[in-house]
């Protein structure tokens, strides 16, 4: 007769552990892309918008056409610059960032 | 397939007269011409010696011509950015919005792009066996050519910086064992893709000298040609090829032809002789257009 180490519940208990940590991992690992996605997305909307801040823009048939489509993108970028109340020098770091 | 002839010049060289002469010896070849100016001081009313506008009017035989009216152009653009901005910026319209609509017409870049607006329609038009397009002075025509080359870079650097972010949006999803995204789905690289076609269209007509010929009209003296000059060297980097050099009110100056010929050593020259009377009306434009072919 096979001898039970663990009960059903210990098995599930370390299985969720080791879940946990899994994940805890992952998330570690992809938190670094992450970041670096967010990036990416705000030098995108300073690209196509940065004639607010003074930079050379793309001609305006090119913004008009994708303005409907990055709402979202743009109040993030915005979004990010307002909440460290020197929204100039927040957008301007964007591009310096990695 | 619609073939196109633009006329380029500086100011005054007589690119309207070129052109109407041109316009006016392709009759005998093909079904239906049309000739355009797309130059805001129009004076193609004066040389026909009748009532143009913006709608192609048949002047005699099969020859259509008309004044592209930019400025209403201009506003129609300004119009459907009005549109594309209330659209996005719901909030925005209790606020009195045509104070700054009234000077966007001074915005850089409408004025090339309403131009551009104009000869894509012509590209598009397909009633017309031959289209020949007298185009504003050099630096509003230069601007304008240059546009879809212009878009077009931008429009490939946000490409690529889109694809770029999806790659990166992967990476997460396969560590995290979620669905990966298709690029596909992605509404602003769609758009980005639509664009990319349209320019491209435009610029592979602008470039293929089967279909469109780009004839550059200038006068025996020095400023001419120096603008001349430059136009080569901005065309040559937009690589879009000078099929012909017309020297218009030519008094058969040999050392002025050879002048020219060294400057464009690979392209056809004419010359139109210099009359006494301006070109006006339809027997004068019959009599001498097999000078500009």
């Amino acid at each position: 007769m096979k001898h039970k180490f663990f009960s059903k519940e210990t098995k599930e208990k370390i299985k969720g552990f080791w879940q946990g940590l899994e994940i805890a991992n992952r998330d570690k690992a992809t938190a670094q892309i992450d970041y670096e996605v967010k990036e990416m997305q705000d030098q995108f909307s300073l690209m196509l918008f940065g004639d607010a801040i003074g930079l050379p823009s793309p001609p305006v048939s090119v913004t008009m056409e994708l303005l409907p489509l990055m709402t979202k993108d743009f109040d993030r970028m915005v979004l990010r610059a307002s909440e460290t109340e020197n929204g100039f020098a927040e957008i301007a770091s964007i591009i310096g960032e990695p | 397939m619609s073939k196109y002839k633009i006329f380029i010049g500086k100011g005054g060289v007589g690119k309207s007269t070129c052109s109407s002469l041109c316009a006016v010896n392709l009759i005998p070849d093909y079904k239906k011409i049309s000739l355009i100016s797309m130059d805001p001081a129009h004076n193609l009313h004066d040389i026909f010696a009748c009532e143009l506008n913006r709608k192609p009017k048949k002047v005699f035989d099969n020859l259509w011509v008309n004044e592209a009216d930019l400025p209403r152009k201009q506003r129609e653009y300004i119009k459907t950015i009005k549109n594309t901005i209330a659209g996005v910026y719901h909030y925005q319209q209790s606020l009195n919005l045509e104070k700054y609509y009234s000077i966007l017409k001074y915005a850089p870049g409408t004025e090339e792009y309403a131009s551009l607006l104009v000869l894509e329609e012509q590209f598009n038009d397909k009633t017309f066996d031959f289209h020949v397009i007298d185009t504003p002075p050099t630096a509003l025509t230069l601007k304008t050519l240059a546009l879809p080359q212009v878009n077009l870079h931008w429009i490939n650097a946000l490409t690529d910086m889109r694809k770029e972010i999806l790659d990166k949006k992967n990476t997460i999803a396969k560590i995290k064992k979620l669905n990966l995204a298709k690029i596909e789905d992605d509404q602003v690289y769609l758009r980005l893709q639509n664009m990319k076609k349209r320019y491209e269209k435009l610029n592979s007509l602008l470039s293929d000298t089967n279909i469109t010929q780009i004839i550059v009209v200038l006068n025996e003296d020095e400023l001419s040609l120096s603008e001349t000059n430059l136009i080569k060297g901005q065309l040559d980097d937009l690589k879009l090829t000078i099929s012909r050099i017309v020297i218009n009110k030519s008094e058969d100056n040999k050392e002025w032809k050879t002048k020219v010929q060294n400057l464009f050593p690979d392209t056809f020259i004419e010359s139109v002789p210099l009359q006494k009377s301006s070109i006006i009306g339809e027997e004068s434009l019959k009599k001498l257009c097999h000078f500009v072919k």
